[in-house]
């Protein structure tokens, strides 16, 4: 294969997610069971129609506050990321030219490499 | 043939003695056709070290390094054609990183290819307490400076993580060391 | 639910979480290398995982999951970058790099992946899973559903334009020929 193709292929390598990945897809599973039982209660509970506005507000405040907590961490876990991104990023680029320079001084000294 | 010239120089004032990034440095960025910037201070290094997972080697190793860490700093620039920069621009900078508690460790020069590669670190007492890397080449300027308690052979060895090559030098280029 | 019946439930999530550990790495890099962004990346592997665990009692062996799951990658990135209206990256934009590299350039790799997120989308797949998989045209055009020539045409064109964009920052002395 060419080296332009390893190149690509170093590029496009595999990567893992971010951490606890499988955790968060475990804990979606496992909230959809129990979603579907515990709307089947709640239908039951508010089939009278003073109850029924008054749960169908609640929800309303309920959803918009938990879609605010997630877009929240969501938001949280962007920062980070990208925080860490950039962090391995500057430390690639330092420890590229340190290493950069070590090995023109070593090979000016006697050709002898690490 | 003028070198790209390599500044380094931190803005934070938790930086020791207060480095300031010499007034000419907003003018190269004018210049560069292409730029990195990045700048982590202590808040931000510790919301990245969080992220950095402790169970996959390259990210702890990254994850020990920072820990010392008080500030990361990296500019690069790259340019269309040399010359973009002179020994005068650089001048300010390289007085800064040559002041009290600093010293020059590895300096080297290629004749041919026109690069130059200069590393300074701040001693406090027996360890490093900060260090300053200047990249200079004709094309492409390259600044570095991490402040706080570092391990230059663990940042060294960074080189060669992430799936990034180890470096090679290329044996046909003439060096010369440039004394100290 | 009956106790059996909740061991069970626990036994196929233990088996389920483990499944997810083995091909999250590949289902999340085909999603990032797609869409060039790390938390819509995460959103389209989540989602596609919840699909692999409804799917998952019609696919009939290790191999057929793997090919499940790169197809449903691809097609949901797709889709995701449509409803979401994800901005490409432009060709323009990819940056021409015109200074000649350090051989152990740590934005190479990063360059190099925003030239492949400039492709089209099939194209940008294509190289996907070619380079990232190491599929063969054939292997591709199943995944993908498309012609093998038409897999081996979206190849050519795209490595003519990534070699096309990459050469002027690559130094051919220090290269083989791209």
């Amino acid at each position: 294969m060419s080296r332009f193709e390893d190149l690509l292929r170093e590029a496009l390598r595999r990567e893992e997610p971010p951490a606890g990945f499988a955790g968060r897809v475990m804990v979606r599973m496992g909230a959809a069971p129990e979603k579907m039982s515990r709307w089947q209660a709640v239908r039951r509970a508010f089939e009278a129609p003073r109850l029924r506005w008054a749960g169908a507000v609640g929800l309303c405040v309920l959803l918009v506050g938990v879609g605010l907590q997630v877009h929240r961490e969501r938001e949280t876990r962007a920062e980070g990321e990208l925080a860490k991104e950039r962090l391995v990023l500057a430390l690639q680029i330092a420890g590229s030219k340190l290493g950069l320079a070590q090995a023109k001084v070593l090979e000016m000294s006697g050709g002898r490499s690490q | 043939m003028r070198h790209a010239i390599c500044l380094l120089l931190v803005c934070s004032p938790a930086f020791g003695q207060a480095l300031q990034w010499p007034a000419g440095l907003d003018k190269l960025a004018a210049k560069a056709t292409e730029r990195v910037d990045i700048a982590l201070d202590s808040t931000l290094l510790q919301v990245a070290s969080r992220f950095l997972s402790a169970e996959k080697p390259d990210e702890a190793a990254v994850k020990n390094l920072v820990s010392g860490l008080k500030g990361v700093y990296v500019k690069v620039f790259k340019f269309d054609k040399e010359g973009e920069y002179s020994e005068a621009d650089l001048e300010p900078v390289r007085s800064q990183v040559r002041g009290p508690g600093w010293s020059k460790i590895v300096g080297v020069v290629t004749r041919r290819g026109g690069d130059n590669t200069e590393v300074y670190v701040k001693l406090e007492g027996d360890r490093f307490a900060g260090v300053a890397i200047i990249a200079a080449e004709p094309k492409e300027l390259t600044v570095v400076l991490i402040d706080g308690s570092i391990d230059l052979e663990q940042l060294r060895m960074l080189g060669g993580h992430f799936g990034i090559p180890k470096i090679e030098v290329d044996r046909k280029k003439a060096l010369k060391t440039e004394p100290k | 639910m009956s106790e059996p019946a909740v061991a069970q439930a626990e036994v196929d999530r233990g088996g389920f979480a483990d499944l997810v550990r083995e091909h999250q790495a590949m289902v999340f890099s085909i999603a990032y290398h797609f869409l060039h962004d790390r938390t819509l990346a995460e959103e389209v592997a989540q989602d596609v995982f919840l699909q692999l665990h409804r799917a998952l009692p019609a696919l009939k062996s290790a191999e057929h999951v793997t090919f499940w799951l790169r197809r449903t990658t691809s097609h949901r990135s797709i889709d995701y970058a449509r409803r979401r209206r994800v901005r490409q990256v432009s060709l323009e934009e990819a940056p021409e790099l015109s200074t000649a590299p350090d051989p152990g350039d740590p934005m190479l790799a990063r360059r190099l992946r925003r030239l492949v997120a400039s492709l089209p989308e099939k194209p940008r797949l294509v190289v996907t899973l070619r380079y990232q998989e190491g599929l063969e045209p054939d292997e591709i055009a199943r995944v993908l559903a498309m012609p093998v020539r038409t897999v081996k045409s979206h190849l050519q064109r795209s490595l003519a334009i990534l070699r096309d964009k990459a050469s002027r920052y690559l130094r051919m002395e220090s290269y083989e020929p791209l």
